[in-house]
């Protein structure tokens, strides 16, 4: 199995404060790997580690190594990183431009320029997220125009237009009606093929849905890494057994 | 119990009738008294009779005020704004940031007299400006810039960070996400402030009393050149006795002018936000 990926004894404080104690993990490439566990177990903070957005944050330190192929995150330039490694956030945030400015925001910061190419990529990745249809008429109205799930599928259309290899995504449909939870995860099957996507959830049932891997945190520390059927039908650890069946949750 | 909420309450209505009716008298007033002298000419002509300022009209002062404030604003509003971006995205030390918060309190606790007395030493003796539209500008400069940082910074801070955090996760620059989201996104609120900070600034006498502000100039030509100044020249009219209903004339579009500034300023932030949110 191929990793993209990889923690080397991560540790996380908030003002010396842990959140996330000595996790070590693999990310296999081109999966879908969950990341579960209860309301404040670190899996935020895990994901913002990545790819050190938690720099922006005062008061947060890492310990450890974060490998991206091989690279640790650290030597790596912040821009160059978080190109490769796209995040989502939880509510969606779209720009207060056009759909198609939001597309090219980025695209134009790294220098595309070309009107014709531009125009390309924007159906491509809009497509990708399954979104074009629904906006292809008009791609010149506010994004905040559009309904919640649409912008969450926007703004991941846009994170792709970066052309990440990792796709971070913090509980991107906690805030979506069932429908656009459908649209996001038949996207997210697809989107696998070409990018590793990292998936925060606290939807259990989203986890067996579309996760070809598991991680379970508990109080700040890894409790299990799994294939999904292994995972969640032999559980190795109380814990786990216990998240499961619905104490925690 | 019911007594004392209507006392309460009647206090508050007429501490309110009362400040109302002081502003409302103070407008009547002044517009009453300097009505007669109000025409198209003095707007438009220079002051002349044989006393100077006795007669004709104040458009040289009004020229001069708008050169003063424009002055002031740019020399102003660009460093204002650009502390503001640095204490809101780009300062990490916190000890750094309480200081320079610090100085700009200070700075706005400058009486206005010591600021006109600093330009006056340092640029037009020391450094030889000599009394000009530019020296002044300078003092109005520093009398302003902690009312817009103020304003600036509380726009920057009221951004939603999921905004600028999202540039940030795209890979683009602090630099590019402050040109291409900050700047737009918080434009009502600093075109207000920059605006409200130029009505401070066109009232302000003591600045340009030993810097630039002259009893008569003709047109402002120069950045080098001393002008008339509409608060100045009220000052002038009103110290020497020259004449009162001129003295109220020149109060009466000096109030107006700063009336107008405030209530375009509010507007366009209103209308801002409001094409902010539905856009």
């Amino acid at each position: 199995m191929e990793t993209i990926l990889t923690l080397k004894d991560v540790t996380i404080t908030y003002d010396k404060k842990p959140a996330l104690e000595q996790v070590s993990l693999s990310f296999p490439k081109n999966r879908i790997t969950a990341v579960i566990g209860p309301s404040g177990c670190g899996k935020t903070t895990l994901l913002r580690a990545m790819n050190r957005m938690l720099e922006e944050e005062p008061g947060a330190a890492v310990e450890g190594q974060i490998l991206l192929n091989g690279d640790d995150v650290r030597k790596l330039p912040s821009e160059e990183l978080r190109r490769r490694v796209g995040l989502v956030f939880q509510t969606p945030a779209p720009f207060p431009f056009s759909i198609y400015k939001n597309m090219t925001f980025a695209l134009r910061y790294y220098g595309v320029q070309n009107q014709e190419r531009l125009a390309a990529l924007v159906r491509e990745k809009l497509t990708l997220a399954g979104l074009y249809e629904e906006v292809k008429d008009r791609l010149d109205k506010s994004a905040l125009k559009l309904s919640g799930g649409q912008q969450q599928r926007l703004c991941i259309a846009r994170a792709l237009t970066a052309e990440p290899e990792v796709l971070l995504l913090d509980e991107p449909c906690s805030a979506l009606d069932i429908r656009s939870i459908e649209a996001i995860e038949a996207m997210l099957l697809k989107l696998k093929e070409t990018y590793t996507i990292i998936l925060v959830t606290h939807n259990i049932a989203q986890a067996r849905r579309i996760a070809d891997y598991t991680a379970f945190f508990n109080n700040g520390r890894l409790v299990e890494f799994g294939e999904k059927g292994a995972l969640f039908l032999q559980p190795r650890h109380e814990e786990t057994k216990a998240f499961l069946s619905g104490v925690y949750g | 119990m019911k007594c004392k909420a209507f006392l309460v309450r009647s206090w508050a209505y007429l501490s309110m009738a009362l400040v109302a009716a002081v502003i409302l008298f103070l407008f009547g007033y002044v517009f009453v008294q300097g009505g007669p002298v109000i025409t198209w000419e003095f707007f438009t002509a220079s002051p002349s009779g044989s006393v100077l300022g006795s007669e004709g009209g104040i458009w040289p002062a009004i020229a001069g005020s708008l050169c003063f404030t424009a002055t002031a604003v740019v020399l102003g509003g660009i460093p204002a704004i650009a502390t503001a971006l640095y204490l809101v995205f780009f300062c990490q030390s916190k000890l750094l940031r309480t200081v320079i918060q610090m100085v700009i309190q200070n700075i706005a606790g400058i009486p206005s007299i010591v600021l006109g007395l600093f330009a006056y030493s340092l640029l037009v003796r020391a450094l030889g400006l000599g009394r000009c539209v530019l020296s002044a500008g300078v003092a109005l400069a520093i009398m302003i810039l902690p009312f817009i940082e103020v304003r600036a910074e509380k726009a920057f801070r009221e951004l939603p960070p999921a905004l600028t955090q999202s540039a940030y996760a795209l890979g683009c620059s602090k630099s590019y996400t402050i040109w291409k989201i900050v700047l737009p996104a918080c434009r009502g609120e600093l075109v207000s402030g920059v605006i409200l900070g130029a009505c401070y600034a066109m009232g302000a006498t003591a600045p340009l009393m030993f810097t630039g502000g002259v009893a008569y100039a003709a047109m402002p030509v120069s950045l080098t050149k001393p002008a008339m100044a509409l608060p100045l020249h009220l000052y002038l009219l009103l110290a020497q006795g020259t004449s009162i209903p001129q003295a109220y004339g020149t109060a009466f579009v000096l109030m107006m002018v700063v009336l107008l500034s405030n209530f375009l300023a509010a507007l366009y932030a209103k209308r801002r936000n409001r094409a902010w949110k539905q856009s």
